[in-house]
């Protein structure tokens, strides 16, 4: 209280009024009555008045430190410090741009770098209820890094994806994208990143329709034509948002596919690079027709359970699909992640 | 040479305590009154650079202790005089109790011989 109370009264010395006069009546009439008092013992007016003086100390000390006491100091000193600064940057232009640049790409440098680690390891996706998706990987008892593809153990062969689709009751839904390269064709063809992705994509990550329907089993099924989902820049960068685009076709990679949707502006997949198709799966052999079987694909699990009774019902789940995979599984879980551990070396995997 | 008598330094922040205390036995006085005081009491013993009295009695001001107002001297001349404030009887009123408590306790220490602790 008292503080504040000092505090404030400081601050409006600093910004509205100072009272140096007062300082200055008040030491004068000091000093005069001294000087009197001096006279009085018996000094000559002169001397009287050096005493007097003498006494006091030193004036201006006195006053400095008065008005120190009526403003902030340091913000004062601050102010004039950051004037000196930018008169000195003036001075020398050269050194200034250099130091400017130097500052600017450390700070830029920093920044990019947080964002991409952010990005990659510390937000949760950007779609419903993030917390409650998984990612799956697959471990051989006692090497843990052999399973690896590409050095990573999250890929999975597309059967050992439907195998665990179909047994694993864990999940609620378990989905499987890879990327892939395409060209789109028109009047100026040009690369456009797409996605491969297992049908209930949409449905496991709960992503929201601009316009049309997002992929359902049916587009699995090879009953009707090839389909496509766009992403909504890409929507609105080459169709100009056109609404009645559903319905309509798109030719990638020599391949005629119909427009069933758009997703919502907020909608951006599961990997930094966002792709601009999604594409059933079932296009992967026209697609990639050299690796189809074998390639790999990364999985996202949603899990509709409440956390704290994920790891049993998911060891529960994946020890029921054990017998499908032959060999033992057991799940070896942490958070945001589910893996698979396979007992044997060289399964079916 | 020999010096007369030996003047100490004020100890660090007493000389708040002496001006409040001077001020509430006194009532409202002006900046060399209060230093002439403080001279009188302690003997001269102390050796208050007076001009240092002026900054304290600033602080004192903003912090509510005193309040302060032109007036007249004794001999007809302007000036400002300081007048204790509720806030600086309080103020004074713990201050006091705590340096009693400190000097107590050194007194305490002051008196004990060795035989008092075997």
């Amino acid at each position: 209280m008292k503080g504040l109370r000092r505090f404030l009264s400081r601050a409006w010395g600093f910004l509205i009024r100072r009272d140096d006069q007062r300082l200055q009546d008040e030491i004068e009439e000091h000093l005069a009555l001294q000087t009197a008092a001096n006279i009085k013992s018996g000094m000559s007016n002169e001397e009287a008045r050096r005493q007097a003086v003498l006494k006091f100390g030193a004036v201006e000390a006195v006053r400095e430190a008065l008005y120190a006491e009526q403003g902030l100091p340091l913000l004062e000193e601050f102010a004039r410090d950051l004037q000196y600064a930018f008169r000195l940057l003036i001075k020398s232009p050269r050194f200034a741009f250099a130091a400017i640049i130097t500052l600017g790409l450390g700070v830029g440098v920093i920044s990019s770098l947080f964002s991409l680690i952010y990005a990659l390891g510390i937000r949760y996706l950007p779609v419903k209820d993030a917390s409650t998706l998984v990612s799956i990987y697959q471990q051989y008892r006692g090497q843990v890094h052999s399973r690896g593809v590409y050095g990573s153990p999250y890929y999975l062969s597309y059967p050992e994806y439907l195998n665990y689709r179909d047994h694993v009751t864990a999940f609620s839904g378990l989905a499987a994208y890879a990327e892939v390269g395409l060209a789109l064709s028109g009047s100026a063809p040009e690369p456009i990143a797409g996605q491969l992705v297992s049908c209930n994509y949409f449905h496991v990550l709960e992503a929201s329709m601009s316009i049309g329907r997002v992929l359902t089993s049916g587009d699995c099924g090879n009953q009707e034509g090839p389909v496509a989902v766009l992403s909504h820049r890409f929507w609105q960068k080459h169709f100009g948002m056109d609404k009645n685009l559903v319905g309509k076709a798109i030719t990638v990679d020599g391949h005629s596919v119909t427009v069933i949707g758009v997703v919502e502006p907020d909608f951006f997949g599961t990997e930094l690079q966002v792709p601009d198709v999604w594409l059933p799966v079932t296009m992967a052999p026209q697609l990639l027709p050299a690796t189809f079987g074998s390639r790999t694909w990364p999985h996202i699990g949603r899990n509709g359970h409440s956390p704290q009774r994920t790891n049993a019902i998911e060891r529960k789940g994946i020890a029921g699909s054990r017998r499908r995979v032959q060999g033992g599984h057991q799940c070896h879980c942490r958070n945001g992640e589910t893996g698979v551990y396979s007992e044997r070396e060289g399964t079916d995997h | 040479m020999k010096k007369p008598r030996q003047k100490t330094e004020v100890p660090h922040g007493t000389l708040a305590l002496m001006v409040l205390k001077t001020l509430d036995v006194l009532g409202p006085l002006h900046g060399y009154a209060i230093a002439r005081r403080i001279e009188q009491i302690s003997g001269d013993l102390l050796s208050v650079n007076q001009g240092t009295l002026y900054p304290l009695l600033l602080k004192l001001e903003h912090e509510g202790a005193i309040n302060s107002a032109w007036g007249t001297s004794d001999n007809s001349r302007r000036a400002r005089y300081y007048r204790l404030s509720r806030a600086g009887r309080k103020l004074l009123q713990s201050e006091t109790q705590s340096w009693e408590q400190t000097t107590a306790l050194l007194g305490r220490f002051f008196q004990i011989t060795e035989g008092d602790l075997s």
